[in-house]
Order: structure tokens, then sequence, then C-alpha cells
């Protein structure tokens, strides 16, 4: 849970649901597009920034929302090294997924799927056939962005979902409720919107689902086929039916757009906010894409209250980083540190997934955030398979003087917003000579620049660049 | 942030007139003061638990060897241990490389439970290790460890940078919580790093970050900045803390290697005082299906020699009273041994807890080697009464509420 002492819930923009437009007093400049492709993306690189500059906030949103789920290149990558990719052990599956983050051309997609991940939170730690919690992962790219409903139908009978909450031993005369207390408590409704009674009658109509050889199966047999008591109507109810009659509770669109405004805009949404996008879900008959779009679009996601309102997962920082600087991280390196920072991709510490925000910071993870600035800028050792030629690059755009490059990381960074102090203490730091002398900073030449990697470490390492 | 609170961050990291701090500080902070104005008081929020974890199914019954019973030495005909033990009674004695537990024993500082399992005991390690994490048989999804619901719900309070400290690299379940808990392989893994170039341009870089972290917590432009800035500033003091402590360390006892140098760590987190409730370590494997003697003999003599070191480090601290250390292993081995001269996965087995306020002895009965349950030991006190005895007694929690069931008391403390 959000503590609001942490985050703030007071100064919503006004209008938050009309169309974002540019202003003189709101631009679409480096912040507002950089903003974007955090959240919406998993941050931008120089030339995606630039490119985001020239483009309308529409078609940048448009850009990146309208991939088509059926065709992707790191799936066509995946089924070529098929025999060469193995999921043996966890960390070949964290690596894969990690790999795709580092590198893939459709960001929203993979955000869309951690989002997924974190609301289904499946663990390895139970569901030890690994190519199981793979699949679930893919179901998440391949139907994240559509119907809520379908996706949830899908997860319903999903086989790492059907071991994970024991849906695979609910039958008949038998009933397991560990799959039904969570689908209503934390996929659909929220706790208060149903009793224990509701509890025991969906885990009677999810009995027959089996999961056998990791293949899933309908036991008719094993299904309780007798009238069911939930939310007050007696009937038949079967799985499919169930869904739909708990996707007709007031709560659930509700619950669902709570989840994507504090995954997307902000921790703390307000009931205002949560009720207008709990009517559009409904309106758009529970297709995500729409939804988002609209989110996305609007004077609540551009505005100051929603800018660097979230603390980054250890994910959004060690990807980000990467996108941002350049290099070739290695996936395996990100694995060990985003595992050291908290977040073990296929390993959700419980059900309820990761709380996030100030849950990701203590004193040993903020010191690995830091840390992590040092590897990121200098790229040294075998946790970068090909490093970044900063030095050739910031040659070549013609940007020599401590001023240029102080300004061109900020930029990158942190949009160019930072305290005037930060900017102040960086140029400070780089126009000084061995001795401590003032020495304006001039680069001249190709080859490692330990001033200059300081800086983007420098910049790693305060609180500004933890937040989205 | 109050203006008080504000002013007093900025004293504090100035690291001038620390003594005069109130309470309306970070917790870390005036700990950090308090330690250096007077030494603190006995209050039993100042209690900590170490956990030592024997991964991989500890042999129980060569352990704490049932020396006179007949049906021990007819099951293990080439594993039973036959002399040099010592003897705790007439029917029981440690495993001869205990040295340490006896003396800790005849100290009145061992608490031997005897026979600690649960119904239906799983065989496999990694689920078997799981229920032991989650404090739960039956495996809900709701994975959150014991000690991690611990640390979300009565820690949640406590705004010190290393409530809960695990050594190592990995999080066992068991401190898997909400609220990140630090895996600290070693004091130099804790500590804010730099590319070093040369000195001056390292003091540079650390003073910016430093002047960075503390402007965001004084400034508080936004909640999260001042959070965060907090954060960092705690961190950074507390890694230099660490650091200067280890640099400057003596302890007051040789710590042998392995299990003895976290156990040394731990010792050192604790003498600098920083509010940590928690520690966890781990030593392995205990898997001993083959040639089990000399592995088990080595790996009994490491617990022993390093838990007694640490006992006596802490007495010469005078910090004895503070902590109470619980071993445990996610099962026993099987009563007849193999023929490869070792033993497979087991059910029930002793749990051991160590420390000043620990009333020393036996307790629970000792599991029949005759009345079995497919060859395996019938546990005869559940594992959780040990954790509701730790979590109501010792670290003034609701063992109702973490365990999610009513367990009896041990009168070990």
């Amino acid at each position: 849970m959000v503590k609001n002492d942490v985050m703030p819930v007071s100064a919503s923009p006004s209008e938050p649901f009309a169309t974002f437009v540019p202003s003189e007093s709101e631009p679409w400049g480096v912040s507002r597009v950089g903003h974007l492709y955090r959240r919406a993306g998993l941050g931008a690189s120089f030339d995606e920034l630039q490119r985001g500059l020239k483009l309308t906030p529409q078609q940048a949103v448009d850009q990146l929302l309208d991939y088509d789920p059926d065709t992707d290149r790191m799936d066509e990558l995946q089924e070529q090294l098929v025999g060469y990719l193995k999921f043996d052990e966890p960390r070949q599956l964290q690596n894969w997924w990690l790999f795709r983050l580092l590198n893939t051309d459709r960001p929203l997609q993979e955000r869309i799927a951690l989002v997924w991940h974190n609301h289904f939170a499946t663990s390895a730690s139970k569901v030890t056939q690994l190519q199981l919690m793979a699949d679930q992962i893919a179901l998440f790219r391949r139907m994240g962005s559509g119907s809520f409903r379908d996706l949830l139908l899908a997860v319903s009978r999903d086989p790492a979902m059907l071991r994970w909450l024991d849906g695979a031993t609910n039958r008949k005369g038998a009933a397991n409720e560990n799959w039904s207390r969570e689908l209503l408590e934390l996929f659909t409704l929220g706790a208060g919107h149903f009793t224990e009674y509701d509890v025991k009658e969906v885990a009677r109509a999810f009995t027959g689902w089996r999961v056998e050889n990791s293949r899933v199966w309908f036991d008719a047999g094993g299904f309780d086929d007798g009238d069911k008591t939930i939310f007050g109507t007696t009937a038949k109810w079967e799985s499919e039916s169930a869904i739909d009659l708990i996707l007709r509770q007031p709560s659930a669109a509700k619950h669902i757009a709570r989840r994507l405004l504090r995954e997307f805009v902000h921790p703390g949404p307000t009931d205002e906010m949560i009720d207008h996008y709990a009517q559009r879900l409904l309106e758009h008959q529970w297709q995500i894409k729409p939804l988002l779009r609209e989110i996305f679009a609007s004077r609540m996601f551009f505005s100051d209250w929603a800018y660097r309102s979230r603390i980054k997962s250890p994910v959004d920082v060690t990807v980000a980083a990467s996108r941002q600087i350049g290099g070739k991280i290695t996936a395996n390196f990100v694995r060990e540190q985003t595992t050291k920072m908290g977040q073990s991709l296929f390993f959700p510490p419980n059900v309820k997934g990761w709380d996030g925000h100030e849950a990701w910071i203590n004193a040993n993870t903020i010191l690995l955030r830091y840390n992590f600035g040092v590897a990121i800028s200098t790229q040294r050792g075998e946790a970068f398979a090909r490093q970044v030629d900063l030095e050739q690059w910031l040659l070549k755009h013609d940007m020599r003087s401590g001023e240029q490059i102080v300004d061109h990381f900020l930029t990158l960074m942190l949009d160019g917003s930072a305290p005037a102090e930060l900017r102040t203490a960086l140029l400070t730091y780089i126009n000084r000579g061995p001795k401590g002398e003032a020495r304006p900073f001039v680069l001249e030449k190709d080859g490692f620049n330990f001033k200059l990697r300081a800086i983007i470490h420098l910049i790693c390492a305060t609180p500004e660049y933890q937040l989205s | 942030m109050t203006t008080s609170r504000r002013e007093l961050l900025k004293i504090g990291l100035s690291g001038a007139a620390v003594v005069s701090l109130s309470g309306t500080m970070p917790a870390f902070l005036s700990k950090f003061a308090f330690a250096q104005s007077a030494p603190r008081t006995q209050v039993s929020d100042d209690n900590i638990l170490v956990v030592i974890q024997l991964t991989g199914g500890n042999d129980g019954l060569n352990t704490v060897v049932p020396f006179a019973d007949d049906v021990y030495h007819k099951s293990r005909g080439q594993l039973a241990i036959k002399d040099k033990h010592h003897k705790i009674n007439d029917q029981l004695g440690l495993h001869p490389a205990l040295k340490g537990f006896k003396q800790l024993f005849d100290d009145g500082q061992l608490a031997i439970v005897n026979g600690c399992g649960y119904p239906k005991p799983n065989r496999s390690h990694f689920e078997a290790m799981n229920i032991w994490h989650a404090g739960d048989p039956q495996q809900s999804a709701r994975v959150t460890g014991w000690l991690g619901h611990y640390i979300d719900h009565q820690l949640r309070g406590s705004d010190s940078a290393l409530k809960a400290v695990s050594v190592g690299t990995e999080l066992p379940l068991a401190l898997s919580a909400q609220t990140p808990v630090p895996s600290i392989m070693t004091v130099e893994d804790f500590a804010l790093k730099m590319d070093v170039v040369n000195s001056s341009d390292v003091e540079l870089k650390r003073k910016m970050i430093r002047d960075t972290c503390t402007r965001c917590a004084a400034e508080a432009a936004s909640p999260a900045l001042e959070f965060l800035g907090r954060q960092a500033s705690n961190a950074i003091i507390a890694a230099d803390q660490i650091k200067k402590l280890t640099t400057g360390y003596k302890p007051d006892v040789d710590y042998p290697g392995g299990l003895g140098q976290q156990l040394r760590l731990i010792a050192q987190i604790i003498a600098a005082n920083f509010g940590t409730k928690l520690f966890y370590c781990q030593l392995g494997s205990f898997d001993t299906h083959a040639n089990q003697l000399d592995w088990h003999e080595r790996l009994l003599a490491e617990l022993g020699n390093s838990l007694a070191a640490f006992h006596k480090d802490l007495a010469a601290k005078k910090l004895d009273k503070k902590v109470t250390v619980m071993c445990f292993s996610e099962f026993g081995r099987r009563v007849v041994e193999n023929n490869s001269r070792g033993t497979d996965h087991g059910t029930a087995a002793p749990m051991f807890i160590s420390g000043g306020r620990v009333k020393g002895g036996m307790y629970c009965d000792y599991p029949s080697l005759t009345d079995l349950q497919d060859g395996d030991l019938k546990h005869t006190t559940d594992f959780r009464r040990v954790y509701a005895t730790l979590l109501d007694k010792w670290l003034n929690s609701d063992s109702t509420e973490v365990l999610r069931n009513k367990f009896e008391a041990i009168d070990f403390i």
C-alpha cells in the first residue's frame, strides 16, 4: 500500500481527463517526451527523444501503442534459438526476459507484460516447470492489451496459474478455494466486495480444470455442475459465466482502473480518476488498449502531479539506464542487479506481487542503485558484452565543453529538469583540475574519459534519478 | 518534514552536536547519536534474533545422539557415534564435534528442542524448506516468509536503515517481505562504490553524492524526494559506519572460517547498534547421502565452534543478553543408513536455541526409534511452537497474527 506521507496525493491537475494540448506554459518538451517514454516504454535513448520531440503527443502515443501482438521480432528470434535457449534453471528464463526488455523495439508490450506479471503475480518458487512460467508471460504479451475479460478467462485456464493457486486440484466435492479467493480479492474486486460464501461458490464454478504434462484439460467428471449462489444469484455457474458475473460487479472496473492508473500514472490516483476510467473501461467493453490511449493522451498523464511521482522499479532503473546510455549490458548482470535490488522476475514475493514505490528502497538497495551508476558509466568487465563509445559520439556531435556535456547528460537522464544546484555541482566537478584548481573541461580526444563518465555516475546517484 | 526534523537532519549529517538530537529524526540517526552519548538501556524492544539455517537436511540422530538406544546402533552399523560424544544425560549426547554446543549447554545457554517437525512431512528439499520459511505446512501461495510477515507488520513503523539483514547473496524466503531486506555478503558489498581515479577525485564525488541527498532530504521538494534523500543519507552513513567498524574492528575472540565469518559480520553490525532486529545466515550442505561421517563432522564442528565464538564475542561486548540464536534444518534424515555410508531425507530433528537469556536444557520428547512412520521418526513437537515462542516472548510480537494459528509456547525463554 502506498503511504500518503511518501507520495503526494494533492495538487491533482485541472481538467484531468481532457486531451493534453501543448501550449507555451505546458510545452511538448523533453520532460513530457521523457515522461511518456519512461511510463509507456522503457526509457528513451537520445535518438528516441529527438524523434519524440518532432511528433505530436498523439503520434508519440500511437507509435508506442500500435504494435501487432501477433507478430514479434523477439518471438521470431526465440524460435530461431530453439535448442539453444533452455529453461532448465530460473536464471535462464529471467535472462531471456531481461534480454527482451533490453532489446525490444516495442517497449509498451513488455511494460504491459510486467504490469500483468505483478497483477496476476505467479512465482516459479511453486511453479517449477519453467516453460509454464514462460508461457504465462507470453500470454500477457499476446493478450495484455486486449480485452481484460478474455485475458482473465485465459489466466483462469493458464497451467502456471492452475498450479500456482491450486486450481488443478480443485474438484467437485473437494473444492480448493485458493484461486477463487485471489480471483475475487486481488484480480478483480478487492477486499470487502465479496463474502466468504462467494469464495466457496466461485471455487465450485471453477472445478474440473486439470494440468497434466503441462497441458490443460477439462475433466467433466471433476466439475461440480450443481446450482451455485454467487453474489446472491443462483444458477449453474461455470468458469466463463462466473467471470462475466464477477466483471459485472461495480467494483471490478474500478479495481482494474486503479491498477492501471497506479502502474502508469501515479501511485495514489484520486477517486474521481478511478471512477472516470472505470466508466471508460466499461464503455470500451474491457478493452485495455483504447483505455491506455486515453490515459496517455490526458492532461492528467502529462501533469506536474504525475511527473516523477513514482519510484522506479529495479527493472526500470537498470533497463532504462542501459537504453539511455547505450552499450551492451548483459542480461545476466541486469538479473543479478535487479535481484539484489529486490525484483527477481518470475519470483514475486507473494500472490500480491511487489508493492513497489517506497517499498523498493532500503539502505542496501539505494546503495546498489547508486553503485549501478558506476557500472553503467564505466562499462568495465564481463557485465558488458560491448562498451559504448561515448567519447566518440560526443566528439561527432561536437559536444566538447564541460557545460555541453553536463547539459547533454542532464537532458538524456533527467529531462533537463534538474535542480539548479545539481547542475552547478556537476559543472564545478567537471571544470576542476587534479589539484582542485579551476580548469575548464574540454573533451579533446577519443578514449575513456573518467570525468565525463563520472557525470553519468553522479546523475545515477541522485534521488531525482530514482523517480519515474 | 517538520522544521525541527529538517534542522536536526542537517546537524546530524554535518556530524556536529549529535548528542542533542531529539526523537523526531530518523530512528537510525537518533540511535547512532544515542549510542555515542550513553550506553543503551536493556529493553525488550532491543532483542535481536539470529537464525542459522542448516541447509540440506541435518541428521538429527547423529547430532543429538541416542547413544544408549540399541535400535540406533543397529540402524546405523556404519554411521553410529560409538564414543567421544558429549553426554547430556543417560540417554543422549552431542556429536563429538559439537564441543562448542556442549560448552553452551553446560553454561545453561543452549536449549535443545527435540523432535521438531509437522504433520504430513515433505521430503523434497525445496518444498520442505518452503514450509519452514513460510511457517506454514499448507504452502499457500501467500509465500511471504514468517520473518517477512513479522517485518511487514511489526516493524512497519521502524525507520532503521537495516531492520533485518540476511548474510549471503540470496534472500531466503523466510525474509521475503514487502519491505526488501538487504542481503549483505560482505562489508565490502555494503558500501558506496566509486570508480577510483585518485583519492581527491573520489572525495569530490562522495561529497557531491552526500550533498545531493542532504539537499533532497532537507528541501523536501516532494515527499518522494525527501524520502529518497533520507534513505540514501542514512545508507551512506550506515555504510561508512560499517566500514569504519570493520577497519578498526577487533573481535574479542577468534572466529573460525565459513559460518564463523558470517557470525563475525553479524556481531559487528550488532555492536554498531543499527537497530537491526533480525539476522539470517546459512550453513550447508547437510545433504549427506554418501560418506557422511567426515562430512557431517566437519559441518558440525564449524557450526559448534562458530556459535561458541559468537556468544563469547557478544559476552565480551556485554551484548549477550540481547541476542538469541535459532538453528533449524528443513528435515532430519532417515533412521536407517543407506548403502553408501550416508542417510537419505527423513523427518523430525532437533532445533537449537542459544543465548544469554535462554533457559538451557532439553525440551520436548526425543522421538521414538521404534514407533516409526514409513521408516521415519514421528515428530513430537510442531516447529511452529518454537517460532511462536520466539515471536511472543523474544520479539514482543503476536505469533497468532504471523503464523495464523495459536501454538503452545515452550519454556526455553
